[in-house]
């Protein structure tokens, strides 16, 4: 490479590293929150239906 | 505001389904990632680099002159701004919501301000991870003690501690009370590290939003793409969070009544029992009384018996007594447990 173009993006390809990893971590920290919220969502589902379980076998014994 | 009232109940936490807001989440959660995709896209193709140390001699790339080095580290600019600007204005809306529970003392606005509170932690480590990936590579160092690194560093460690003060409070009365104070205490500190690196002029961070900044439009037009979408996309986390979280906390409180009803059932099954075993025990000193009135030959001995008996008596009354005045109150108390429940 021709050393004048080598010196201007001497600053270029080193950075390269840290501007992919900023942007993706940046992405990698907001979709760690959307994980943890489907998480919560998924077992919020989980105790719905433990509930409904629950208040159905209740109902049943009532019934008896 | 009323400082003394009781925590109301939810009368709004869990928003309403299916409606315009549900709508309008969706579209800013989708406007928001196209808005960020054509900013990442603009960054990388058409907005020009910033130009750094001169060369040692000129040299004419694409029938340009190019007297400096190019500096592609200040691309994490045009992200990593809007997602810190996002993470102010997110925890802006956890302190003002803080302050309408402590006003109001509405449930609704406590689960508004941890739900913002943990946007606000989200956008803040995004923040950090850019940042710090750009201080390593501009300043060779992963951290440095400077004005705008440490009020931002110290945000990062209140936010921390707001979860970790929640999670350590059981009470939900004084959970939410003390952490909306904490809340709004907290967000203190972010105008401070907005405006740190203006208060502090020896500040070695750049100074971004200024009215002459002298942005080409080339820059401008990305770095706002960025912003409005990293906005968007907050908006649509925290209605998203919101709905999630309502939910959750629908569900513990329903755990929580149900094992209350059966704590109370099991306790009614518990004094009924007692009360069975009081009867027995009343039937069986009946049953010792009759014989000893029938056995008396005379009535001064029928009235020494009767005094004996009446002893006897006396002492199962007293001892009867004894035990009626710490148990006698129990059935009526659960009875109204029962009742209120």
């Amino acid at each position: 490479m021709d050393p004048i173009l080598a010196e201007v993006y001497s600053t270029v390809l080193p950075a390269a590293p840290f501007v992919i990893a900023a942007y993706v971590g940046i992405w990698i920290a907001l979709f760690a929150y959307v994980f943890v919220l489907s998480r919560r969502a998924k077992r919020t589902r989980e105790d719905i239906d433990a509930l409904r379980e629950a208040l159905k076998s209740r109902e049943d014994r009532l019934k008896e | 505001m009323a400082a003394d009232s009781p925590v109301r109940a939810s009368s709004g936490g869990s928003p309403a389904r299916g409606g315009l807001i549900d709508r309008l989440t969706f579209a800013a959660l989708v406007l928001g990632v196209l808005l960020t995709a054509i900013d990442v896209v603009w960054t990388f193709t058409l907005a020009p680099m910033v130009q750094g140390a001169e060369l040692s001699e000129p040299a004419i790339i694409g029938g340009t002159q190019v007297t400096t080095k190019l500096l592609l580290s200040q691309k994490i600019f045009y992200l990593h701004v809007p997602v810190a600007v996002a993470s102010f204005v997110v925890m802006f809306f956890a302190a003002l919501w803080a302050v309408r529970f402590l006003m109001t003392k509405d449930r609704a606005f406590d689960l508004r301000s941890k739900t913002a509170m943990e946007v606000t932690l989200a956008f803040i480590v995004a923040t950090m991870i850019s940042g710090d990936l750009w201080t390593r590579f501009e300043w060779g160092v992963w951290w440095v003690w400077e004005p705008r690194l440490t009020t931002y560093f110290i945000l990062m460690l209140l936010v921390i501690g707001y979860f970790i003060l929640r999670n350590a409070l059981d009470d939900p009365e004084r959970r939410a009370r003390f952490c909306a104070v904490f809340c709004v205490v907290a967000f203190i500190d972010a105008p401070i590290s907005f405006m740190i690196t203006r208060l502090v002029p020896s500040s070695i961070h750049p100074v971004v939003f200024r009215t002459d900044s002298g942005l080409p439009p080339m820059m401008l037009i990305p770095f706002l793409l960025g912003l409005f979408g990293m906005l968007f996309i907050a908006f649509a986390l925290t209605r998203l969070a919101l709905r999630i979280n309502a939910d959750a906390q629908e569900v513990e409180d329903l755990k929580e009544r149900l094992e209350e009803q059966d704590a109370w059932k099991s306790r009614a099954a518990a004094d009924a029992a007692f009360e069975r075993l009081r009867a027995g025990a009343r039937e069986a000193v009946a049953a010792d009384e009759a014989p000893a009135r029938a056995d008396s030959p005379d009535a001064s001995t029928t009235g020494a018996a009767t005094g004996a008996a009446a002893d006897g008596a006396g002492v199962s009354t007293t001892a009867h007594a004894e035990v009626a005045p710490a148990d006698s109150e129990s059935p009526d108390t659960h009875l109204d447990s029962s009742q209120e429940a």
